[in-house]
C-alpha cells in the first residue's frame, strides 16, 4: 500500500504554518519571572525609609 | 519592528510582514501554476481550498500572536545563583522554599523597582553617594519603553539598543543571546573585562564609556559611537544599576542558606511588632525590655540584609571607582620603533613570553592561541564547579540550562597575530590587559614583572601580527617562534 | 542647668566610653579561660576510588609526575584507618559565634608560621588552607613550569601569574561563609581549596583526620564541618554530638585543657 501526499496549496501553507509556529513560539528555557507581593514591597519601602542609614 | 518581547520569544507579525512573500498579498508561489501541475481540479473547487488554506493560515496566525504575553516586563530571577545555593548548602533533592523568591523580588522591587518604573535605591537621602554613580535622571532615560519626545529625545534607550543581547534583567541571556559566540556579558556577577582598574575593582565610567563607544572588536558588542554623549551615559548609568541590582540579587540568595527553616530575610511581623511597642505612650517596664530587644533584632536584619550587603558591599565600591585606577608608567625609549634598540627590545618582550611571562603555555608557542583552551570564563565557572557538574557532559547540568544558563563554552586564548584586540590595540590598553590581568578570564595579573618588562612584551605583542620573528636577534632563544 | 559639649568632645566621651566597655568585656571573657577542641573525622565505608588527574598529552605532563606516575585526584584523600584529610572545623558565626571574643594569639602575625600555597608538581601544597582576612598569604612556585594561581571565593578572588620559581603575596580582606576554590588555568586539573574568614576558630583535618583549635573561648560553641565533595557534613556520626543542617554541633569547651569530640565517622555515601 502507498500513502500518496499530494503537495495541495491548502498542504502547503498548512505546512508553512505549522514551521512558523514551532519557529515563533519555541520558548528557550529561561529564568522565572521576578514575582513580588506589592504589600509586601510598600511595607518594605516603609521600614527602609524608617531606619536611620547615617549612622 | 520595535517591540523587546522579552518575556517570551515570540513570532512578531511586523517581522512577517517585512519578509517579502508574505507582504505581497499573502502569495508565495505561483499557485495556479502548481495546482494544474498536480491537481487538474474544478476553478470553483479550487478556489475553495484556497479559502479553506487561507482561513488556516489566517487562524494560524492569529494563533501566534496569541501566544504574545501582555504582562508589563520584568526582572527575571536569577534563577541559575538559586539553585546553584540549592546544590551547594541543601542535600539532593532539597529545595528552598519557594517563598523566598518572592520575598528576593519584593526585596530586589522595593529597592530597585520594575524595568518600567526603576528606582535608584538612595537610602542616605539627597547626600546619598549613590545618586552620583547612577543619575536618577539618566536611569530614567535609559530604562522604561522604547519612547520619544517632541524635542527628539530618547527613551527607554537600554530596550532599543541593549535588552536583546543582553536581557531586561543585563543577565547576558536576552533573545538572541544564545546565537552569539562569545555570550553577551552577565552584569550581575559585576566583573568586567576591558578596564583600567585592577581585579575586583570596579571599572571607571571612562572604561564603561569606551566599551559603548569603541563596541568590543571580534565580538558581537557593536560601537554606539553615534550616539550622543547623553545617551552613552545614561547607559552607562543604567549598566551600574542593573550590576548593582543583580549583585546584590546575588548576595541575598547567598543569605538563604543562613536561615532556618521558614525564617524570612527580613522579618515583617517582628518590625510591625517593634512600630507597635514603640506606638505605646507609656510602656511599663517588661515592655519597654521587650522593646528593647525587639528593636536590636529589627535593626540587626535591617543592617544585615540591606545596609551591609547593598551600601557596603554591592555599592560602596562604585564610589569613587576613579581612584583605582591603575597608573601607566611611560615605556621606555626603546619602545617606539624608530629607536635603535628597538629590535633588542622586542627580543627582550619575545623571551618573556616564552619563560616569566608564562604567556606561550595559553597562547601558544606561536602566539595563534592554540595553548591551554579547556579553560572557561568565571560566568561559566561561577555554576560549572558546582559539585556534580560536568561542563563536558551536559546531562550533568541539564538543571542549570533549564533555569536559563547558556550551555558552557571553552575560553578560547585570544590570538596574538590577528592585530585584533577586544580591549583596544593602543600600546597603553595592552599594558594594561598584561598588568592587571582581565578580570573573568583565566588571563592573570603579571606582579612578578617590572613594568619595563611588560612594556617589553607590549612590543612584542604589537609586533607579532606584522613583524617578521626572523628578523628578531638571538635567534636561539625559542625556535619554536621561527617556525610559525 | 544644662551643659553642652562641642562635637568632637562629645564624640571623644562617647569613644572614650566605648572603649572602656569594650575593655572590660574582653577582661570578662578572658576570665572565663580558653580551652583546646580537638578530635578525628573518619570516613565509614569502602574509601572512594580517586581517578587520576586529566594530565592526558599536556605539554608539561613530565613536570607534572609524582614519582614517574600520574597523580590522582586528591580532593579526597583517606590514610589506611580511615583518616579524613582536608575537612574544615569552623566555628559556626551566625548568632553567638558573631561574638565570640578573639584570643590574642590569633592577632599577632606569627612570622614562623607564614601562609603559603605552594606550587609542586602542578599540585597546590597545601591542597586546602585557612586564610584570616587581612593577613598575607605567599603564592609559590617551586616547579620549573610557570603556574598562574587564580583564588575565587563568593567574597575574594586573586588570579596572578607565577613565573618558575617565583613568589608573589596576596592578601584577602572579605570574610566568606565557605571555602572557595584555587585553580590554574594553566594546568586544569589543579585544584585547591582555601578559606578567608574573619573568624580565626577554623581546623583543617591532617593526614590522620585529626584537627586541634587551640585558645577557643570556654563555653557552648557550635562547630561546623564541611568538605570540598560532600558540602556541610551533616551525615557526620557520633554517639555524643548531633550534626545538623549545616554541619554544625554544639560543643561545650572546657576551661581547662582539652575538649576531644572524638572519633567522627562519615559515610562515604554522603560525598557528592
Amino acid at each position: 500500500m502507498q500513502i500518496r501526499l499530494y503537495f495541495t496549496a491548502a498542504m502547503k501553507w498548512f505546512m508553512l504554518s505549522v514551521i512558523l509556529l514551532a519557529v515563533g513560539c519555541y520558548e528557550r528555557p529561561s529564568a522565572e519571572r521576578l514575582e513580588y507581593d506589592s504589600d509586601a514591597v510598600q511595607a518594605l519601602r516603609q521600614e527602609i525609609k524608617s531606619v536611620d542609614w547615617d549612622e | 519592528m520595535i517591540g523587546p518581547r522579552i518575556a517570551k520569544g515570540c513570532f512578531n507579525i511586523a517581522y512577517l510582514r517585512s519578509l517579502p512573500c508574505f507582504g505581497n498579498r499573502l502569495s508565495c508561489l505561483p499557485a495556479e501554476n502548481s495546482s494544474t501541475k498536480h491537481t487538474p481540479n474544478h476553478p470553483a473547487k479550487r478556489t475553495l481550498k484556497h479559502a479553506i488554506a487561507k482561513l488556516v493560515f489566517a487562524l494560524t496566525a492569529l494563533m501566534t500572536l496569541g501566544c504574545g504575553e501582555t504582562l508589563p516586563p520584568a526582572y527575571k530571577l536569577n534563577s541559575v545563583e538559586f539553585l546553584r545555593q540549592e546544590k551547594l548548602f541543601l542535600g539532593s533533592g532539597e529545595h528552598f522554599d519557594d517563598a523566598y523568591k518572592q520575598e528576593i523580588g519584593s526585596i530586589l522591587t522595593a529597592l530597585f523597582g520594575t524595568p518600567n518604573e526603576p528606582l535608584v535605591p538612595a537610602l542616605l537621602g539627597e547626600d546619598d553617594p549613590v545618586l552620583e554613580v547612577m543619575r536618577p535622571e539618566n536611569i530614567n532615560m535609559a530604562a522604561g519603553p522604547v519612547s520619544l519626545d517632541y524635542h527628539g529625545k530618547g527613551g527607554g534607550l537600554y530596550r532599543q539598543h541593549c535588552s536583546h543581547c543582553h536581557g531586561i534583567t543585563g543577565d547576558g541571556n536576552g533573545p538572541t543571546a544564545a546565537a552569539l559566540n562569545p555570550y553577551p556579558r552577565d552584569f550581575r556577577l559585576a566583573k568586567f573585562k576591558y578596564k583600567s582598574t585592577p581585579l575586583r575593582s570596579v571599572p571607571r565610567d571612562h572604561d564603561l564609556t569606551k566599551v559603548l563607544v569603541n563596541g568590543v572588536p571580534g565580538t558581537s558588542m557593536p560601537s554606539f559611537g553615534t550616539l550622543p554623549d547623553g545617551e552613552i551615559a545614561a547607559l552607562v548609568d543604567y549598566v551600574k544599576f542593573l550590576t548593582i541590582r543583580g549583585q546584590y540579587e546575588r548576595y541575598l540568595m547567598a543569605e538563604l542558606s543562613n536561615l532556618d527553616d521558614g525564617e524570612p530575610l527580613i522579618d515583617l511581623k517582628l518590625a510591625q511588632k517593634y512600630h507597635q511597642l514603640a506606638a505605646i505612650e507609656q510602656p511599663t517596664e517588661q515592655q519597654e525590655e521587650e522593646l528593647e530587644e525587639v528593636e536590636e533584632q529589627h535593626l540587626d536584619s535591617m543592617w544585615g540584609v540591606v545596609g551591609e550587603r547593598l551600601m557596603e558591599d554591592a555599592i560602596e565600591r562604585w564610589v569613587d571607582a576613579d581612584d583605582n585606577e591603575t597608573e601607566i608608567p611611560e615605556a621606555p625609549d626603546a619602545f617606539d620603533s624608530g629607536h635603535d634598540g628597538h629590535r633588542d627590545f622586542v627580543a627582550t618582550g619575545r623571551e618573556l613570553f616564552y619563560t616569566r611571562g608564562n604567556c606561550a603555555q595559553c597562547h601558544g608557542d606561536t602566539g595563534v592561541g592554540n595553548g591551554q583552551i579547556e579553560s572557561f570564563d568565571d560566568w561559566a565557572n561561577d555554576w560549572i564547579k558546582t559539585p556534580g557538574v560536568n561542563p563536558f557532559n551536559p546531562k550533568t547540568y541539564k538543571t542549570f540550562t533549564e533555569a536559563g544558563a547558556l550551555p558552557p563554552r571553552p575560553i578560547k586564548p585570544r590570538n596574538l597575530t590577528e592585530g585584533r584586540y577586544r580591549g583596544g590595540g593602543q600600546p597603553e590598553e595592552i599594558f594594561l590587559r598584561i598588568t592587571n590581568g582581565i578580570e573573568g578570564t583565566p588571563m592573570p595579573a603579571t606582579p612578578a614583572l617590572t613594568s619595563d618588562e611588560v612594556w617589553a612584551l607590549v612590543a612584542y605583542v604589537k609586533f607579532l601580527p606584522y613583524g617578521d620573528v626572523n628578523e628578531l636577534p638571538d635567534r636561539q632563544i625559542n625556535e619554536k617562534a621561527i617556525a610559525r | 542647668m544644662k551643659f553642652y559639649l562641642p562635637a568632637i568632645q562629645q564624640m571623644l566621651v562617647i569613644a572614650i566610653c566605648g572603649l572602656f566597655v569594650c575593655c572590660c568585656a574582653t577582661a570578662v571573657d578572658a576570665q572565663d579561660g580558653w580551652g583546646t577542641l580537638k578530635g578525628q573525622v573518619v570516613i565509614s565505608g569502602d574509601a572512594p576510588e580517586m581517578p587520576l588527574e586529566k594530565v592526558d598529552d599536556h605539554p608539561d605532563k613530565s613536570i607534572c609526575l609524582v614519582d614517574g606516575e600520574l597523580p590522582k585526584d586528591d580532593n579526597i584523600v583517606v590514610d589506611e584507618n580511615g583518616g579524613l584529610r582536608d575537612v574544615f572545623v569552623m566555628m559556626y558565626v551566625k548568632g553567638k559565634g558573631a561574638d565570640a571574643p578573639i584570643h590574642e594569639s590569633y592577632s599577632k602575625d606569627d612570622e614562623e608560621k607564614e601562609l603559603s600555597i605552594d606550587n609542586v608538581k602542578c599540585r597546590f601544597v597545601p591542597h586546602a588552607l585557612f586564610v584570616q582576612t587581612g593577613k598575607s598569604v605567599l603564592l609559590k612556585n617551586s616547579d620549573t613550569v610557570g603556574h598562574n594561581c587564580q583564588v575565587t571565593t563568593f567574597n575574594n578572588e586573586c588570579n596572578v601569574n607565577l613565573p618558575a620559581g617565583d613568589s608573589v603575596p596576596v592578601k584577602f580582606e572579605k570574610s566568606d561563609k565557605i571555602p572557595g576554590i584555587v585553580n590554574c588555568k594553566m594546568h586544569e586539573w589543579m585544584d585547591g581549596v582555601v578559606l578567608i574568614r574573619d573568624n580565626p576558630y577554623v581546623a583543617i583535618t591532617d593526614g590522620e583526620g585529626k584537627f586541634e583549635i587551640k585558645n577557643v573561648p570556654a563555653g557552648e560553641w557550635e562547630f561546623q564541618f564541611w568538605h570540598k565533595k560532600s558540602g556541610y557534613m551533616k551525615k557526620l556520626e557520633s554517639g555524643t554530638y548531633k550534626f545538623g543542617r549545616k554541619g554544625q554541633a554544639e560543643v561545650k569547651i572546657s576551661n581547662e585543657g582539652e575538649t576531644d569530640m572524638g572519633q567522627l565517622e562519615f559515610p562515604t555515601k554522603a560525598f557528592k
